[in-house]
């Protein structure tokens, strides 16, 4: 068939009823538009696009990883503690390790508020089999606990008829873990001793669902009190009030306790666990939401990277007559799709990441709570996460979408560059004064409102933003004016091209500055955690010549209580042995959360002094040695109200005891917060003989090796205590300490890591968009070789030089970020410049970028000569 | 049809200011091809911008079908452009997709369904001679090929004025006598007026009219037919 003429297609246009005539309603017309004037646009610009796409993602990915990670450790424990707990909605819980009078739950029983109770024990225990240890809870429960019991223990009773005749059950993959079957005897260590038992089986996944995952042991009450030493008592009566009699009971309970152990909702355990991890969550999220504003910075700057073309393409859409509803339509369809596109890549990769990076919890945690490995995906953080990521996209295309919008139609008539104004002297030191400005102001509000660092920290990002640009392109013509007579063509002409790009070659170096701003702030204010952390114990274990306690992060805080008669008779058969001193530990539930108390006879006030916040060293030193006052944490102290020289109610196992504040410290690296006292004084409160370490000093002359050696001699394989040096206890210790800030090394990791990637994206894209004029250098005459040299010269000075304002600007707010984790979590976290590790990290981002780069510029530097384009 | 009733523009810039276009008038009516001749800064484009509505003059008027056009707000100065006016480049200007994806654009920004307009791409195509590379890219067409598929995309909307911005600036000699014979001939075929500036002297040839512009006015050019065709000045 003939092609229709014009005058037909005319004739055609001239009929009001043809199709084409036939106006279509605005909103339908923007719906079916957008999507394909975005189509065509990304269709030139797919590097570009997918640089925005894994800028956001990777942000998206950190935020998701670390709120799943943090949300999915408090909610293994609650499925566990449901898994115990089932319908009883109170419970008395012992203070003290030592636990209570199981007559209790008689008593408890009896009162006509209550309609059922049942005893329970639980006892941090190590299990070791042929493949290996386990540290786990034992809990112990009896007939009981059937009737309002959750899952977990109704399996358990299940099992036989006659719970008596049960023996130790572990969970599958426990048991898998240290390669025990039903049948095989495992060793179990508790206190300062191991025993043998049986394993009488196993629950597995088809009985107990996920809960396989929570590390306990089960066994009958009496076999499980055996193994904890701890005949006749227990550690919580789980309480079914009778129904509408949930407040009565409470106060009958508390009547009957008379102050000694703690009546409260039976879920109190999963509330301390919450409060505990607040500040790891607090600190994890922050850091995560910066992992988003970076990747909202690597967004930003793909689309800078492509705004020549946008503006092209949107002035010839206004010449040939597109309204601003359709390039407002385009525009909003594009942030739509790319927030949603890029939020639920980033959810994937944040699940890739949990399982690569963020599958452990803080296994120091271990030592106050029984926290599982199972992951706890919840609707409110997929909101988060696609909340953040939009929010990114909209953000990042915001300042671009409002030029864009003002685009005018002659653009599109005369197809420029967008203009390029050279930086003037004065836009160079109003850009200098305006960032300057900026960081102070931050710092000045970080110092006066501590509360609100997380804010000033994104107020330096910005003024990384602000100086970027006028700082790169002033250093690039420095550089000109120094390599212009000398150098090669390749070199001035990569000078040249860079000083003259101002907006792509800023773009470039905001990735760079980003990416070093963020991984010297986060991971600098990591190492000052560890200086701190490492500090605070090289202080407690100077103490001594040797250490006696039992190893494992569960005993992270020489909170595992055992009889110390045994070992000191022992010990005072060993020549070399001087004196020995007692340590204790303990956690309590003060005021909704779990505290760490240690006390220590003789050499605790003057450790404890070095770590005060608030009051005197010397008055605090002695005023604690001769006993009834307390140092307090910081922020237990501030909670309360309270301040040195104030009184301070403590409970204690036999009753609520009070002292007065000596002095405020620093949280031991329990975020919950710790109390030191005088050993003396604690043995009076808490009634109890047995100990969490043993102190050992030696003897003039005794070597510390031989004198080790000869003490785990004399202790006996049987016993489960281990003798260390300093040296070994502080590294197990900062090992374990800093596991809290273990997820700051691996949001700065994976910062780095994103970077690289964004990096070599936005190479590619450059390195594609200059092929006009790569093809035109080498229609001049430019070998292959000395264009390759130009590529790779240009990536290596655009992200040595923004890398180096994102170091300078990450040390700065590396002081915000110690300040922030030591006010909001009570580590202490002492600021020393991380200079050393900011420059390594700076030759790590230059050497994989330049590398990265190789390839895109391998074959660009291969392009046909060329002169001239024909496409918008 | 598009007249240009004694239009000045300046340009204002920092202690001086240039005169671009200095008191024109000028029509343009059905059919008619018009060709403005000039140096680089003569004025020319941007007379080209005042008559498609996207600047506007310090003084005079640009009127379309009697209605004044030179003052249009923003949306409606896009409306404007959209139902009465095509456009051709000297750079093509044609988007990454293919020819008829350009083609398209203009209907489907005039509310034509996605389909259709693709359908009516392709019939216009056809009428440029190049419904066999309908689905090619920029990169895989010569620059006579572009420069017909940028004449089709000018046309498609159905345009009463077309404006050419130097169309064949880019073009070989021969190529370049074929655009504007496509263009003359299109024009004579649906009474479509074209206002052309360019450097290309052979436009005299195909045109009804030609003027020389100098720093921003107009002269009529001698050999053209200017004399018989009702020049307003």
């Amino acid at each position: 068939m003939a092609a229709p003429t014009l005058v037909d297609l005319y004739r055609e246009a001239d009929d009001p009823n043809h199709v084409i005539n036939r106006p279509r309603p605005l909103p339908l017309r923007l719906l079916t538009n957008a999507p394909h004037l975005y189509r065509l646009r990304v269709r030139h610009q797919p590097l570009q696009e997918l640089l925005a796409l894994v800028g956001i993602a990777a942000g998206v990915a950190l935020l998701f990883a670390v709120q799943v990670a943090t949300s999915s450790i408090t909610g293994s424990l609650e499925k566990l503690a449901h898994g115990v707990t089932g319908d009883a909605s109170l419970e008395i819980a012992a203070r003290g390790p030592s636990g209570m009078d199981q007559a209790l739950v008689t008593k408890a029983r009896a009162l006509p508020e209550v309609a059922a109770a049942a005893p329970l024990i639980e006892r941090r225990i190590t299990i070791q089999g042929p493949r290996g240890k386990a540290p786990l809870t034992l809990v112990g429960v009896d007939q009981r606990l059937e009737r309002i019991g959750g899952p977990l223990v109704r399996r358990f009773i299940a099992k036989r008829g006659n719970i008596n005749s049960l023996g130790l059950y572990l969970t599958s993959e426990t048991a898998a873990q240290i390669g025990v079957k039903a049948g095989d005897s495992l060793t179990i260590e508790s206190g300062a001793t191991k025993r043998s038992e049986i394993l009488a089986g196993v629950l597995g996944s088809r009985e107990i669902g996920d809960l396989t995952k929570s590390p306990v042991a089960l066994a009958p009450l009496g076999q499980a009190q055996r193994i904890a030493q701890m005949s006749g008592h227990i550690s919580r009566v789980l309480i079914k009030p009778a129904p509408g009699h949930k407040a009565q009971a409470t106060a009958a309970l508390s009547r009957l306790t008379s102050d000694h152990s703690d009546v409260r909702p039976s879920d109190s355990e999963v509330k301390l666990l919450g409060r505990a991890i607040q500040a790891d969550q607090r600190s994890s999220v922050i850091f995560g939401a910066l992992a988003v504003v970076i990747g909202l910075l690597f967004a930003y700057n793909a689309i800078l990277l492509s705004m020549a073309f946008r503006r092209r393409f949107i002035g010839y859409l206004r010449l040939i007559g597109a309204d601003r509803a359709t390039v407002l339509a385009t525009l909003v369809f594009e942030a739509l799709l790319l927030g949603l596109v890029a939020s639920f890549v980033g959810m994937v990769l944040g699940d890739l990441l949990l399982h690569v990076a963020f599958g452990s919890y803080p296994r120091y945690l271990s030592a106050g709570f029984t926290i599982g490995d199972q992951r706890f995906v919840t609707l409110q953080t997929v909101g988060i996460a696609l909340a953040g990521g939009m929010m990114a996209t909209g953000a990042a295309l915001a300042i671009p979408a409002i030029e864009l919008f003002r685009v005018h139609a002659g653009t599109g008539l005369r197809p420029v560059a967008a203009r390029e104004r050279p930086l003037t002297r004065r836009g160079f030191v109003a850009a200098l004064l305006s960032g300057a400005f900026i960081a102070a102001a931050a710092g000045t509000i970080a110092l006066l409102a501590p509360v609100l660092t997380p804010a000033c920290i994104a107020l330096v990002v910005v003024g990384v933003v602000v100086v970027v640009g006028p700082l790169t392109n002033a250093a690039f013509r420095l550089i000109r004016r120094a390599t212009r007579r000398r150098s090669p063509a390749w070199l001035s002409l990569a000078v040249d091209e860079l000083a003259g790009a101002r907006r792509r070659m800023t773009a470039m170096a905001l990735i760079a500055a980003g990416a070093t701003f963020a991984i010297v702030a986060i991971g600098g204010a990591r190492l000052d955690v560890q200086r701190g952390t490492t500090e605070l114990n090289q202080r407690f274990f100077a103490g001594a010549e040797l250490w006696i306690f039992r190893d494992g992060t569960d005993n992270a805080f020489m909170t595992e209580r055992f009889d110390p008669a045994p070992t000191l008779t022992k010990l005072r058969k060993i020549e070399m042995v001087g004196a020995v001193d007692e340590l204790h530990g303990v956690f309590e539930d003060l005021g909704g959360y779990r505290v760490l108390i240690a006390a220590r006879p003789r050499i605790l006030p003057t450790r404890i002094a070095s770590r005060i916040v608030r009051g005197d060293v010397i008055s605090a030193n002695k005023r604690i040695t001769a006993g009834d006052w307390i140092a307090v944490d910081d922020l237990i102290a501030r909670r309360n109200g309270a301040g040195p020289g104030d009184w301070f109610a403590l409970p204690t196992p036999t009753g609520i005891k009070r002292y007065r504040i000596a002095a405020t410290i620093t949280n031991f690296g329990w975020p919950s917060g710790a109390i030191a006292m005088n050993g003396r004084d604690f043995s009076r409160a808490w009634a109890d003989d047995k100990v969490g370490a043993l102190a050992v000093d030696l003897k003039a002359g005794a070597d510390p090796t031989v004198a080790r050696r000869q003490i785990q001699n004399a202790l006996g394989f049987s016993s489960a205590l281990n003798v260390v040096t300093p040296e070994q206890a502080i590294d197990e210790r900062v090992a374990i300490g800093t596991q809290g800030m273990g997820r700051l090394r691996q949001v700065a990791t994976l910062t780095l890591f994103a970077a690289v990637l964004a990096i070599v994206a936005a190479m590619f894209a450059a390195v594609w968009q200059q092929r006009a004029w790569l093809a035109s250098l080498r229609a001049i005459g430019m070998v292959s070789r000395d264009l390759f040299k130009l590529l790779l010269t240009q990536t290596t000075l655009v992200v040595l030089l923004g890398g180096l304002i994102g170091l300078v600007f990450g040390v700065y707010s590396q002081l915000f970020a110690s300040r922030w984790i030591e006010y909001s979590s009570g580590f202490h976290a002492p600021y020393k410049p991380a200079l050393a590790f900011g420059l390594l990290t700076l030759a790590k981002a230059v050497a994989l970028a330049t590398l990265a780069t190789a390839v895109p510029a391998f074959l660009a530097s291969r392009v046909r000569p060329r002169v001239g384009e024909a496409v918008l | 049809m598009l007249e240009l009733d004694h239009v000045t523009k300046d340009y204002v810039g920092p202690g001086e200011t240039v005169h671009a276009v200095r008191d024109v008038s000028l029509s343009v009516e059905p059919g008619q091809f018009v060709v403005l001749l000039g140096p680089s800064g003569s004025g020319k484009s941007t007379l080209l911008l005042l008559a498609a509505g996207i600047l506007h003059p310090e003084s005079g008027c640009v009127r379309f079908d009697g209605q004044d056009v030179s003052h249009m707000k923003d949306n409606a100065a896009a409306i404007y452009r959209r139902r009465h006016l095509g456009f051709v480049f000297q750079h093509f200007n044609l988007m990454p997709g293919s020819a008829v994806d350009n083609v398209a654009l203009p209907l489907r920004l005039e509310s034509v369904r996605p389909p259709e307009a693709r359908e009516r791409a392709r019939e216009m195509l056809g009428t440029v001679g190049l419904e066999k590379r309908a689905e090619h890219t920029a990169d895989q067409l010569s620059g006579g090929e572009r420069q017909r598929v940028a004449i089709a995309r000018a046309l498609a909307g159905s345009p009463r004025v077309v404006l050419a911005d130097e169309p064949t600036g880019n073009l070989d000699s021969e190529r370049g006598a074929q655009i504007l014979k496509m263009l003359h001939d299109l024009c004579r075929e649906r009474d479509i007026g074209v206002l052309m500036v360019t450097h290309d002297s052979r436009a005299i040839d195909f045109a009804d009219r030609a003027y020389q512009m100098k720093d921003g006015q107009l002269s009529p050019i001698n050999g053209s037919a200017t004399e018989h065709t009702g020049m307003r000045s």
